[in-house]
């Protein structure tokens, strides 16, 4: 499992919490429902509340079909992870057995405090309970309802899937469908279409309040048909992305539109709702059903890509919460209840009893998660570790459904390779920075990229800074991503075109970034390395260019690197300063930091670098270690006017290149001597004779024009 | 693996406290506020100076005898002392921030990506509080405001609460605008709104319906619930709140939107 989707679960876990979460909050707003008759629910409070009827009615659209989205998503993980009798031992462990030990537990309670509310509304005499209606299969699943209809979807799911896999061999349909699946997002027909099935459903219900959305299957034991189609599909889809490489990125890159339409379609919701509360048959009835589907799949795609492209970074805090979603959403009804039981008679706003039902809810299933589920056998259960208590909230637990997230440690890949990019592509619009590259940084070494402007270096570091995404191919540092905090930790940058706040002295500039690393240099040790002490004190805005660039120097190893980013250090530096700040970078590379140097100073790369690679439109056009580049610099250019033959002169030793002029020939070569005599001896006529020393200059530049 | 062979426990060890970044960077934050003349002069003094100018000399008498002229000017002069940090010391120097390439710096070092967007809001509270607090001294000194201590503190509370949609306004004007341009735009939408909202000076009756467009003025609607002066009520408290929430939300939206895009 790579970094990228490492992030991507963390994100996804934050959704399956939240999803659940908001259950929570949505049941603790039901005792609010202004217009519910009596006993519907445990309680009807004394201060009913539209604006909270049409808050759980948004939340409802949605919050079920998310849920069972991730499922769908992670489903997969696991199924091909495990393989097809260790994904049913651990469905059977995490889903079968909470149902049924959820439900021994809670339905005597829930039915306790049933009774007391509805007595309490009822004002002492309740009238008889209602009882389950007589058909094949009726069943009170109560909230865990969606267990069991997870476990049915899987069951369908997964027989499904083995006869496509018949049908299929050579996955040709499906690579179609994964195709589609990414169309499907981008083009933003994917939350049109999606919701059409259940609409169809939801459209033959002979009794619909709108109100109820997709009808709660929680009375039955027997598959109801909306819930079947609408948790269904999204489970499927679910399924389908995590298949598709590419689907997950088009859910981040889509989140505002869809969100937009998703917002757009609920106010039509909720005016419509508002005018007619029950569907009759007829346009509207079959325009709410389609305009219900667009909504739920623009809130389900928009808070994914939100999700994705907001909380991809690891989070303790959150990993937290959701580790702790599961058992709050299992547990949560009694406690819920019981508040709203509690205070339905109190004679306060809603605005004042539903923050207390929640917040009091919240509190004591937290508590309960962190004494009585993290680190027992409970936990173990539900999530598929247990926590030492000590630990908590610093270790990196797995979510409940899916494989263990690597931690964040900073390794050397193999042969100490510290940054790596491969196969890296990356445009801006239609201009390609990079094209396919291959480069790599080892471990204690200098690598100097050398380059034209616009070549692509600065880009290059960008990726490796985690400032941009490459289009394709994999960016790692310290083997892992360099969006991950843990990862940047080790790493020190020094950027092109940045200006620190100008009324900071260096010192405090210095402070300010130390505090981001675990392990840094005091501030007057990363002073005295930078050799900035004489201007330590002074606001930054008062120094000179150069002096401004070592700070940035004392700011970028300030935190002791173990691979440092200096994109052009030395621009603007007068010699004495250069060569300190060579004299720094030398001290650092014996410590075994690696470092990335960019330049157009070949004198530095020449006394700096272990590696060079030059950089041209894109393309890594030239490579190797500093002696191999010396050879480019041995090359010299003889040009001559003679009788000999270009071709002729192409085979004698130590001629790298020979090249036609309008009345002379020119010659580059390794050794200039050998072939002037040869050339004096061959042709006795020989005239405007003239030997050049190509620099590593002119070789870059001869390299740059060849690759242009 | 060679010499350099990374130690792993070394490197999953957390740095000292993220409360500890938070701090640091908040703490220099404010430094930078009110080392930076352009932003600590019109921001402390400039409230206050006003609020001197007209509630002690010009209308001093005035207030003498109408309690009311009293609570509407400090009013007026105390939103302004509490959101002129939020728009000029949040928002212009976000946007001087954004052309330094500084924000991307902070995202390629291992800064936790919120600790600036919480240093910026909470140094911009407290220069909030460093700009009110002369002003509430100096009206109780003087007597001009005829408040019992109960609802100044009720006030005062709200205009703090008040910072909020500004705060995200100033924050959306640091993701618009260019550093150069930040100034102009955070005062061609600030001040009209200080002047058609009511709160330097009533407005004629045919100007009422565009008052509420404004921040301003539900941020002000909002004080006077809370400190119990009915005479200035003129939209039910939930108005006040859910407007301002609204351009919370709006504000604070088009600012994430911004920055995802454009960094």
């Amino acid at each position: 499992m790579n970094h990228t989707n490492d992030q991507r679960l963390h994100a996804l876990d934050a959704v399956r919490g939240f999803a659940l979460l908001l259950g929570v909050a949505f049941h603790a707003a039901l005792s609010f429902m202004p217009g519910w008759p009596p006993g519907i629910w445990a309680m009807n409070d004394n201060s009913p509340s539209q604006f909270l009827s049409d808050a759980a009615f948004v939340t409802h659209i949605f919050r079920m079909s998310l849920f069972f989205f991730i499922a769908g998503y992670f489903g997969r993980l696991l199924y091909r992870k495990l393989g097809t009798s260790a994904f049913w031992a651990n469905r059977g462990k995490r889903i079968a057995i909470p149902l049924i030990a959820g439900w021994v537990v809670l339905y005597p309670l829930i039915g306790y405090i049933w009774i007391t509310g509805v007595t309490k509304v009822f004002g002492g005499t309740p009238p008889p309970m209602p009882e389950m209606p007589k058909t094949p299969g009726a069943f009170p699943l109560t909230h865990l309802w969606f267990l069991y209809q997870l476990l049915l979807t899987y069951v369908a799911f997964l027989s499904i899937r083995a006869i496509i896999a018949r049908l299929d061999p050579a996955q040709k349909l499906r690579n179609f469908v994964d195709k589609a699946v990414t169309f499907s997002i981008r083009s933003m027909t994917a939350m049109f279409t999606l919701g059409l099935p259940l609409a169809a459903a939801l459209m033959s219900l002979g009794f619909w309040f709108y109100w109820q959305g997709i009808p709660t299957p929680d009375q039955s034991l027997i598959p109801q048909v909306p819930a079947s189609v609408g948790f269904g599909t999204a489970f499927i889809f679910g399924w389908l992305v995590n298949r598709s490489s590419s689907a997950l990125a088009a859910i981040g890159q889509r989140w505002i539109p869809h969100l937009v339409v998703a917002i757009v379609a609920t106010g039509w919701l909720l005016h419509t709702m508002h005018a007619t509360p029950m569907a009759t048959p007829g346009l509207t009835k079959t325009l709410y059903a389609m305009v219900f589907g667009v909504a739920l799949w623009g809130w389900v795609l928009g808070l994914t890509g939100a999700a994705l492209r907001l909380l991809s970074n690891y989070s303790p805090t959150r990993r937290y919460i959701a580790d702790a979603s599961y058992w709050i959403y299992l547990m949560h009804l009694p406690v819920v209840a019981a508040f709203q039981v509690w205070v339905g008679h109190w004679p306060l706003h809603w605005g004042v009893k539903y923050p207390f039902i929640l917040v009091s809810s919240f509190a004591i299933l937290f508590v309960s998660y962190h004494y009585l589920v993290r680190p027992t056998f409970i936990g173990q259960l539900l999530n598929g570790r247990k926590h030492p208590r000590k630990r908590a909230t610093t270790d990196l637990p797995p979510s409940p459904t899916t494989p263990p997230a690597s931690p964040p440690s900073v390794t050397c890949e193999n042969g100490g390779v510290v940054a790596r990019l491969r196969g890296i592509t990356k445009r801006y619009g239609a201009v390609t920075a990079l094209a396919n590259i291959d480069i790599e940084v080892r471990a204690g070494e200098l690598l100097a990229v050398l380059g034209p402007n616009g070549a692509g270096k600065s880009t290059a570091i960008s990726l490796w800074l985690g400032l941009t995404e490459a289009d394709e191919g994999e960016v790692t540092l310290f083997g892992g991503s360099p969006q991950d905090l843990a990862q940047r930790r080790h790493l020190g940058v020094m950027m092109q075109d940045v200006e620190l706040p100008k009324e900071l002295r260096a010192r405090e500039l210095v402070a300010l970034a130390r505090s981001y690393y675990s392990n840094p240099l005091s501030v007057d040790e990363a002073i005295a390395r930078a050799g900035i002490a004489q201007i330590a004190d002074r606001p930054y805005g008062k120094l000179s260019g150069g002096q401004k660039r070592q700070v940035q120097f004392a700011v970028a190893i300030c935190g002791r690197p173990k691979v440092l980013f200096l994109d052009e250090p030395t621009v603007g530096l007068d010699i004495k300063a250069r060569e300190a700040l060579w004299k720094s970078i030398r001290s650092l590379l014996s410590e075994g930091c690696s470092v990335v140097l960019t330049t157009h100073y070949l004198e530095e790369a020449e006394a700096l670098a272990s590696r060079v690679a030059v950089v041209t439109k894109g393309r890594v056009i030239a490579s190797g270690s500093v002696d191999e580049m010396r050879a480019l610099v041995a090359r010299r250019q003889v040009s001559c006017a003679t009788s000999l033959s270009a071709d002729e002169i192409r085979t004698w030793p130590g001629v790298v290149e020979v090249s036609k002029g309008p009345s002379s020939l020119r010659i580059t070569t390794t050794d200039a001597e050998a072939v002037v005599r040869r050339l004096l001896a061959s042709d006795s006529h020989l005239s405007r004779l003239e030997v050049k020393q190509a620099g590593l200059n002119d070789a870059f530049n001869e390299l740059t024009r060849e690759a242009a | 693996m060679n010499a350099l062979a990374l130690n792993s426990a070394d490197a999953s060890a957390l740095p000292r406290g993220a409360l500890g970044i938070y701090l640091t960077e908040t703490r220099y934050e404010l430094t930078r506020m009110l080392r930076n003349p352009g932003i600590a002069i019109p921001v402390l003094l400039l409230p206050c100076a006003l609020y001197a100018l007209f509630a002690l000399l010009i209308a001093g008498e005035a207030i003498n005898k109408d309690a009311n002229l009293g609570v509407f000017l400090f009013a007026a002069f105390s939103i302004m002392s509490v959101t002129m940090p939020a728009m000029f010391g949040i928002g212009v120097t976000l946007a001087l921030e954004r052309d330094m390439g500084l924000l991307k710096l902070k995202r390629a070092q291992p800064a936790p990506p919120a600790a600036w967007v919480v240093a910026k809001i909470v140094a911009g509270q407290v220069l909030a509080v460093l700009a009110y607090t002369p002003i509430v001294v100096l009206a109780v000194l003087t007597g001009k405001l005829a408040l019992a201590p109960a609802q100044v503190v009720a006030l005062s509370i709200a205009l703090m609460v008040g910072t909020i949609p500004f705060t995200a306004m100033g924050l959306m004007i640091g993701a618009l605008c260019s550093g150069s341009a930040a100034p102009g735009f955070a005062n061609l939408i600030y001040l009209p709104g200080c002047y058609l909202s009511g709160m330097f000076f009533p407005l004629p009756k045919s100007m009422y319906w565009q008052a509420p467009i404004w921040p301003q003025f539900h941020v002000e609607q909002f004080a006077m619930h809370m400190a119990g002066i009915t005479k200035m009520q003129f939209e039910p408290v939930t108005v006040a709140v859910a407007t301002m929430l609204g351009y919370t939300v709006l504000f604070a939206g088009i600012t994430v939107w911004r920055l995802s895009k454009k960094g």
